[in-house]
């Protein structure tokens, strides 16, 4: 029996929504549990679960319970969820600890040398707060989407006024003096900055970088709308400027999609202007020659493989040839066993891996949907019922409105990667794993739950990249032996697994 | 008759009181009522301490309503529970004010009807202590800090009795005579100084006292700081 009960006006933090569900799930008989805010994307979601949902009187304000009860006593296990809101379990009593401000006021009384506020609300608070914390002259790491452009403009214009800087809104991750903020991978502290409007690009450049042995200063997020012509890239610009100035940074990254051509060209004369070796990666960007000092790149490993090689006064197009001719092994090693199923489905959670994803793999297979496709015509009609190639990214605004983010909570992806396994039509099955701190804490377990538990007498060749590094709290290694144990491949970049994942499909149909 | 011989004593707590009866035990504390009505407690953390109490290494198993004689010939002293003399910084002003959000709480609302009538809070709220009478003795406190006469706050230590427990109406009456917890105490010393991890460790201290205990003695204090007129 599936059942749904509204708690008008209620909100709750998507952390305790998990956890609630969680916990009703350990209870014999619950075959599915779900606590949402009552938003249009959430409620679709609970439909397609097969919750019935009437929304005539609902509002992003309202929390769902929906509960699958094989039994009597349903209305039991609503209480049960209700009880858990107010007193939840996992919960502890902290007792000695020590008192933790509140509001700005307090923590500037404690902190008063402090200059940067990390803001993370639901969107509609979120803008309100990052403008309390610019006038107090604080920097701001706008961690929360759902904040609007107009909201975003604002923030920026007065903050470039200050002298100060907006990093987001939806700025997942940054890095500043080598403390990792938000979503962030443990790697050692160098002279590299990255300007970056993305947030696993960051992670990806990052984690590459240390996987070479070199670690980053400063990772500036800048929020992906930043390098809009109707924001005018005010972060990026500003980030570069404060990377130019500082004489620890030895090299400059500028890593994103490709900015509206003025906002670029700016970017590229900022860069000129900072004297210093610049490596830019707008990924999809057509590949430009290499000037006095800014090395063009498509790709964020490629990203990671120049700087490395500048790093050691190298030679970027040596680099470059060596990582293609490693690129031409991994397409090598495509011939795998029977494939059922003529389609490639991207499962993503990184937004920029998504894009990655997607702008490699349309090299070799076409066309690709999504619903952050490259061409606005490939806009899938419903997410949750791909068609054909089609790339998802579940860290799209429509899924994490009222939910957590599928990086931290990977339940959710883990359901659509066992429907999507289940759909005869799926030959490969290409999906990230990020790592490091704000991530869960062990996201491999429920994807590998959900292949093993997938009914298909021929299962879809399964291609994974684990963005990690081997000090982050997830331990790597055991990521990865986790996904090959139920035949997983996995790949040491996201372009790499892009790569391998079109190529099964590519040499299946030639 | 039990005999107790404590190690170390309250400053305040300097006499032999000939007959007291345990009104209440816990587990780490006991409460002695004294002939007169007074409230004495034995206990087994220093971090407990409160006026006219005293520190023992274990407790034995008494019942309620019990007469014991608590020995305290040779006791040292160990606790001052006299209201310290120097005023908070006004640096802290802004966490303090922080505090005045826990009446915004479902549980504590009931106070902010009455917040400019103290003597209208005792026994008001929820809680063994009722907040209304945590909130009180935070005001008194920060009334005797700032050098601001407490029988401002109007409240009439003989009535006590009758409109709150006794417990809390002995609370009430030590702040009134200018005595405190020692939590409230190093709290007060903390924000007289200026190290932010020490105030930030004595205010967790008081948000340990009960469920709502410390809330509403912070609010309190914090009102009235911000009533004293000297911020």
């Amino acid at each position: 029996m599936k059942r749904i009960e509204v708690l008008k006006g209620e909100y709750y933090d998507s952390v305790t929504l998990m956890l609630v569900a969680k916990e009703l799930k350990k209870i014999e008989g619950v075959g599915d549990a779900a606590l949402n805010m009552a938003t249009e994307a959430n409620i679709s979601i609970m439909r397609a679960a097969g919750f019935e949902v009437e929304n005539d009187f609902l509002s992003p304000d309202d929390l769902l319970i929906g509960i699958d009860f094989k039994g009597e006593g349903i209305e039991k296990l609503f209480e049960a969820a209700r009880s858990y809101l107010a007193r939840p379990p996992w919960r502890k009593e902290e007792r000695d600890a020590e008192y933790s401000p509140v509001t700005l006021s307090g923590a500037l009384t404690v902190l008063p040398k402090s200059n940067l506020a990390l803001i993370s609300l639901p969107g509609r608070y979120a803008a309100a707060e990052a403008m309390k914390a610019l006038k107090r002259g604080l920097n701001v790491m706008l961690y929360s989407d759902n904040v609007s452009i107009e909201e975003e403009i604002e923030l920026k214009q007065f903050a470039e006024k200050n002298d100060l800087i907006v990093m987001g809104p939806d700025c997942g991750t940054a890095v500043i003096n080598g403390k990792g903020l938000g979503f962030s991978n443990v790697c050692p502290t160098g002279s590299i900055g990255i300007v970056g409007a993305s947030g696993t690009g960051l992670q990806e450049v990052i984690v590459q970088l240390s996987r070479r042995k070199l670690g980053v200063k400063h990772a500036i997020g800048t929020g992906g709308r930043d390098v809009r012509s109707s924001v005018g890239g005010i972060s990026f610009l500003r980030a570069i400027k404060e990377l130019s100035e500082d004489s620890e940074i030895s090299i400059i990254a500028a890593v994103g999609k490709p900015p509206a051509p003025e906002i670029r060209k700016k970017i590229l004369e900022s860069l000129k202007e900072s004297g210093k070796q610049s490596v830019i990666c707008f990924m999809g960007d057509a590949s430009r020659k290499d000037e006095e000092s800014l090395f063009y790149t498509t790709q964020l490993e490629e990203c990671a493989v120049v700087v490395a090689a500048l790093n050691v006064g190298g030679d970027a197009t040596l680099a470059r040839e060596k990582l293609r001719a490693e690129y031409a092994k991994v397409s090598g090693k495509s011939s795998t066993g029977e494939l059922s199923g003529r389609y490639l489905r991207g499962l993503f959670t990184g937004g920029t891996l998504c894009y990655e994803a997607q702008y490699i793999a349309k090299s070799y297979i076409n066309p690709i949907y999504g619903n952050a496709p490259l061409r606005k015509d490939l806009k899938l009609e419903n997410s949750l019922k791909p068609v054909g190639h089609s790339f998802i990214d579940y860290g799209e605004d429509e899924f994490t409105q009222g939910r957590l983010h599928p990086m931290m909570d990977p339940s959710f992806r883990a359901e659509q990667l066992k429907k999507q396994s289940e759909d005869s039509s799926v030959a490969v099955i290409l999906f990230d794993v990020v790592l490091g701190y704000g991530s869960a804490e062990n996201p491999s377990s429920d994807l590998v739950e959900a292949i093993r538990s997938v009914k298909r007498e021929i299962k879809p060749v399964y291609v994974a990249y684990v963005c990690g590094t081997d000090r982050d709290p997830q331990d790597i290694e055991k990521q990865r032996s986790l996904l090959e144990s139920v035949g997983v491949i996995v790949c040491e970049s996201n372009a790499r697994a892009a790569i391998l994942a079109a190529n099964i499909l590519s040499r299946k149909e030639r | 008759m039990i005999h107790l011989y404590p190690f170390e004593r309250s400053f305040d707590w300097n006499e032999e009181i000939g007959s007291l009866t345990v009104k209440r035990t816990y587990s780490t504390v006991v409460n002695l009522k004294s002939d007169s009505g007074r409230r004495c407690s034995l206990l087994l953390k220093t971090e407990d301490y409160l006026p006219r109490s005293a520190l023992i290494e274990a407790l034995p198993a008494l019942e309620k309503g019990q007469e014991i004689v608590v020995n305290l010939k040779y006791v040292a002293e160990g606790f001052d529970p006299n209201c310290p003399i120097d005023s908070p910084k006004v640096k802290w002003k802004d966490l303090w004010l922080e505090w005045l959000g826990f009446l915004e709480q479902e549980e504590l609302a009931v106070l902010l009807d009455k917040i400019d009538k103290p003597e209208k809070m005792i026994g008001l709220g929820p809680g063994s202590t009722p907040a209304g009478d945590d909130f009180v003795v935070g005001l008194i406190m920060a009334f005797k800090l700032t050098g601001n006469d407490s029988n401002e706050v109007e409240i009439d230590r003989n009535t006590l009795v009758g409109k709150t427990e006794w417990f809390s109406s002995e609370m009430i009456r030590d702040a009134l005579d200018g005595k405190f917890w020692r939590r409230g105490i190093e709290l007060a010393h903390a924000l007289a100084g200026d190290d932010v991890a020490k105030i930030l460790e004595k205010t967790g201290k008081i948000l340990e006292w009960g469920h709502l205990s410390g809330k509403a003695w912070l609010a309190g204090l914090a009102y009235g700081l911000e009533q004293s007129g000297v911020y």
